[in-house]
């Protein structure tokens, strides 16, 4: 069974916010005019320390952590969140009533609630993607790591009477990183590229100390930058 | 698939694959809703053309991507490619041609079909090639392309007129390219090859004219770590991605970036850091020269170590002398080393002595026609035009923009001209693609000169200014609806042209800018019509293709393991057809996505100047002289010209930043929603714009995060919200542009007409901050 995982090298990551974009276009997200109610699966955390002139900024994509240990599965009350057997962490929208209690019980703050029913213009309609479903008012939802994206790799696959390859499936937002900053693959896969840079002395995991085991991985940036002379 | 699976899938993909929840899984056929396809396109939004690949479902574009194969993009696209799906089906979209009537200034539109909208434009245009006056038609072309250019100067030609008018973004860099290298072109960068990249207040990961390759080299760059020691340098007012992701960030007054760069220079001619052999022998203007009357003047190393000490630098520019000293230095020592023009540097009045120091800067290392230089495009070797023209009607009209000699192209000129009724007045003005906004100094008086124009005419696919000002709009597709070509070239100067057809029926009744123009064309008969004699964009795109089939260079887009292969044969003198006939060529060139050259020819060392060589005293300037410049040595070199400042400091403290996030990059975007959402990383705020404070400032103004404040210039002034910002420079203010409306923050902003790039351009412009 696969343990899919993500790999994020934030030295090669420019900020640009593509992955956020893409992951928007791929997954039926919605507008909202709102700030507070805004949506994205995939978000950028910008973390901005010092003042001017010596002030270093970091950028953070941050997807949902497909944790091995999801404290969000531990709370829900009607089974609408569940982890599979190759690591995802699925949400059925369907079954969630709106309770939000996976909404408080995630560190990372990936899971979102849907305040209003989504509308998009009548003319965009034509345009979202068929194999993602709109999620009505109500309901929570989050980062799949594209999941559709792998139930469509498979039957292809099968169709064609092979196995999965590595790099039939990827995410929206890692097809798109204009910096190849980005990797996805198997983490249970011992030569695939995830399990080799997961054991970089540069990786690690956002709030490791909560036993959550997130498979998503970060590269930490190298120490580049010139201090400000003033 | 076992059943638990499915049912536990079934969790992810609701809705759509409904209808099969109810049968037994089976195969592919039946679990698809509808047709599906993908297919090569060409994106539009940005000069880098990237080659993209629609999903199409049901014939609707459901999703882009990048088009693998592609050898800029090579499979990744950027954010404003994603929110395009927006504008592609956006609500804002011109429904269809739209006629005004009852006269100029009237508010009543009507609704034209294409043959009332296309036969109004032609009987105009006929009319006034009957009554002798074919040379008042104007085009004002804003769109970047080569290849667009050709196609507007082939038939402007035929019709009569010398009014192609380009509207460039990037004219300064260009012109400083003319002066001291010979060529018309903008320079590219080789990024990937560099090893020290110093950018003057060019956003190069964030708002960049060729973004797709600044991302993919700092990713490479990055790749290949810390031992390596390539460095990113920007020099910027404002804490962009680009001043955020580099290894130096050094903040400089605005407008100083020419004193800057010949900071720098005095370092590297003082220290001797350059090859001496290269300069005396292989340049013009370096030392010291005498002119035809046998008076010697001062070359460029004089002159640089007589004016541009590092202690008066760093007082101009507030750029600390250990830290110019410690970049010149490293400048010198990291070879490869490019020094990259950006806005930041152009924008103001001085921009294009901006231009030309930053410019000499790169031939001081070398670097100019060098690999991890400043290279020159590469050819697409398109079919020329069967026929010869007969000698114009135009002949011995001027140009209603004034544009002569240096300046090929005055967009600033046609305005003052327009005014004015001189040389004579305009008969029709066509506008493609343009920023009208940016065109003039006072947009209250361009909008009073466009009114005397009989006829204006634009593409506009939104709402935009150009829609608003014309008499007859023809909207233009969006690039996905038609059919497309895409001039673009990486870094090294490799050539591409990216061609595709249409993806998706258009969703509103539109047609690609280029099938107007031919129909109008075909409309108009005579020797306009046999110069263009191509149906539509399909028959023009096939017949330039021929060109590339018969020339045997390059290769159609395949994977990079052929192209490198390839690369190595060609680089040798060997070239492989890949298809025995034009019709197999054209429809590999379709499913493919287009064409390039990855081996590229040795760049001539021949420059095109009147010396024949890079010229630091760039001898075509002695015609610039009769533009106003003193007849001074100074006018003969790069140098520091202090911007156009426009506020008294007493009262207006700060210096107003109008810029545009790389969100808002792509133009013609229509405004996604998305992008609106949410334009800048650090700081969560979107749907209108705001001004980005620094702390202390606000502080000292009584202001928290938040806040309604005014921002005056001596201009005008704006209530926009403030956004307090640590890594802001405390002396000035930035403010994001494309949110709408945005002329009420263009008027915050001083222009001034610059003659020598032919283009308005910003004065360094003051405001004061006081809370609402």
């Amino acid at each position: 069974m696969a343990r899919w995982a993500m790999v994020i090298d934030l030295d090669k990551c420019t900020g640009c916010q593509t992955c956020v974009y893409a992951c928007k276009a791929e997954n039926n997200i919605p507008v909202s005019k709102i700030p507070d109610r805004t949506i994205s699966w995939m978000d950028l955390l910008t973390i901005v320390e010092g003042e001017y002139p010596d002030v270093k900024a970091r950028f953070i994509p941050r997807p949902c952590m497909q944790c091995d240990h999801p404290p969000c599965t531990k709370v829900c009350p009607v089974g609408a969140t569940y982890r599979n057997d190759e690591g995802l962490v699925g949400q059925i929208y369907s079954r969630c009533i709106g309770c939000r209690y996976c909404t408080a019980a995630c560190p990372y703050t990936v899971k979102y609630f849907n305040f209003s029913d989504p509308s998009w213009p009548a003319e965009m309609l034509a345009s979202l993607n068929p194999d993602v479903p709109r999620r009505p008012k109500g309901v929570v939802e989050k980062c799949t790591f594209c999941h559709h994206r792998l139930q469509k790799a498979r039957e292809q696959a099968r169709a064609e009477g092979r196995e999965l390859r590595p790099g039939d499936y990827v995410p929206a937002c890692v097809q798109s990183c204009p910096a190849d900053a980005m990797y996805f693959g198997d983490l249970d896969d011992p030569h695939s590229t995830v399990t080799q840079l997961a054991r970089s002395s540069r990786a690690f995991r956002l709030l490791e100390e909560l036993g959550t085991e997130p498979k998503v991985i970060y590269l930490s940036e190298v120490e580049w930058r010139e201090p400000h002379r003033s | 698939m076992d059943r638990r699976r499915f049912m536990k899938s079934m969790g992810f993909a609701g809705a759509a694959a409904a209808a099969g929840c109810s049968r037994a899984p089976v195969s592919l056929e039946e679990w698809q809703d509808g047709a599906e396809s993908w297919a090569p396109t060409v994106c539009q939004l940005c000069p880098s053309r990237c080659g993209l690949l629609a999903r199409v479902v049901d014939g609707s574009v459901v999703k882009l991507e990048g088009n693998p194969l592609h050898p800029l993009n090579q499979g990744r696209m950027c954010a404003t490619g994603h929110a395009a799906l927006q504008s592609l089906y956006g609500a804002d979209r011109i429904r269809g041609p739209r006629l005004r009537i009852g006269g100029k200034g009237s508010s009543r539109w009507k609704q034209a079909s294409w043959e009332e909208a296309l036969g109004a434009a032609a009987d105009w245009l006929k009319k006034l090639r009957t009554e002798g006056r074919s040379h008042t038609l104007a085009v004002l072309d804003g769109s970047s392309s080569v290849l667009v250019e050709r196609l507007w100067r082939r038939f402007l030609q035929a019709f009569g007129s010398p009014n192609y008018i380009r509207d460039d973004p990037a004219a300064a860099s260009e012109l400083s390219s003319y002066l001291l290298q010979g060529e018309r072109q903008a320079p590219l960068y080789d990024l990937e090859n560099a090893s020290y990249i110093l950018s003057f207040g060019a956003d190069l990961l964030g708002q960049w004219s060729h973004g797709m390759q600044a991302q993919r080299a700092f990713g490479r760059l990055r790749q290949r770590g810390p031992a390596a020691q390539i460095k990113l340098v920007q020099v910027d007012s404002r804490f962009s991605l680009t001043a955020a992701r580099c290894n130096q960030w050094i903040p400089i007054r605005p407008g100083t970036e020419g004193a800057l760069a010949l900071g720098l220079a005095y370092v590297l001619i003082r220290e001797e850091l350059f090859d001496q052999a290269l300069l005396e022998g292989e340049t013009f203007g370096f030392s010291d020269w005498k002119d035809a009357a046998g008076q010697t003047h001062p070359g460029f190393r004089t002159f640089v170590q007589q004016r541009y000490r590092p202690d008066d630098v760093s007082a101009l520019t507030r750029v600390p002398v250990e830290v110019l000293i410690g970049v010149a230095k490293e400048f010198a020592a990291h070879r490869p080393a490019i020094a990259v023009i950006g806005q930041g540097a152009t924008r103001h009045t001085n921009g294009l002595q901006n231009a030309m120091a930053i410019h000499a800067l790169n031939a001081l290392v070398g670097g100019v026609r060098q690999p991890g230089g400043m290279l020159l495009r590469g050819a697409i070797p398109i079919k020329d035009w069967e026929t010869a023209l007969k000698p114009t009607v135009a002949k011995g009209q001027p140009r209603i923009d004034g544009a002569s000699g240096t300046l090929a192209h005055s967009p600033g000129g046609l305005m003052e001209h327009l005014e004015r009724g001189t040389p004579y007045p305009l008969g029709a003005l066509i506008l493609h693609d343009c920023d009208l906004e940016s065109l003039s100094p006072d947009p209250a008086r361009f909008r009073a000169a466009l009114a005397r124009v009989p006829l204006v005419v634009t593409f506009s696919s939104f709402d935009d200014a150009s829609a608003e000002l014309a008499d007859l709009v023809l909207p233009d597709s969006l690039f996905p609806e038609g059919w497309q070509f895409g001039d673009c070239w990486l870094g090294n100067g490799a050539s591409v042209l990216g061609v595709s057809k249409p993806v998706a029926p258009p969703l509103r009744d539109t047609l690609p800018a280029a099938d107007s123009l031919l129909r109008i064309a075909a409309k108009i008969g005579d020797e306009v019509a046999a110069a263009l004699p191509f149906y539509d964009s399909e028959a023009l795109l096939k017949f330039w293709a021929q060109g590339i089939f018969e020339a045997r260079r390059g290769m159609l887009f395949a994977d990079p393991f052929e192209a490198e292969q390839l690369r190595a044969l060609e680089s040798r003198g060997w070239w492989i057809p890949w298809s025995e006939s034009y019709e197999e060529f054209w429809g590999q060139m379709l499913a493919k996505g287009g064409w390039w050259e990855p081996h590229t020819p040795p760049v001539p060392q021949r420059y095109s100047t009147p010396s024949g060589k890079f010229e630091f005293a760039p001898l075509r300037l002695q015609e610039v002289k009769s533009r106003g410049q003193p007849g001074e040595d100074e006018a003969w070199l790069p140098h520091y010209e202090p911007p156009r400042t426009v506020g008294d400091v007493q009262e207006y403290p700060l210096y107003l930043n109008l810029y545009r996030p790389a969100a808002m990059a792509g133009q013609d975007s229509g405004r996604p929603p998305w992008l609106l959402e949410h334009p800048e990383p650090h700081l969560k705020t979107g749907w209108g714009p705001w001004v980005e404070i620094h702390p202390r400032t606000a502080r000292d103004l009584g202001l928290k995060d938040g806040d309604s404040v005014w921002v005056q210039s001596p201009r005008g002034k704006a209530l926009l919200k403030a956004r307090i910002f640590a890594a802001a420079m405390p002396e000035v203010v930035s403010i994001p542009l494309g949110f709408r409306p945005d002329e009420e923050l263009r008027g915050l902003q001083a222009k001034e007409f610059d003659p020598h790039t032919g283009r308005a351009v910003d004065c360094l412009t003051r405001v004061r901050l006081q809370k609402a």
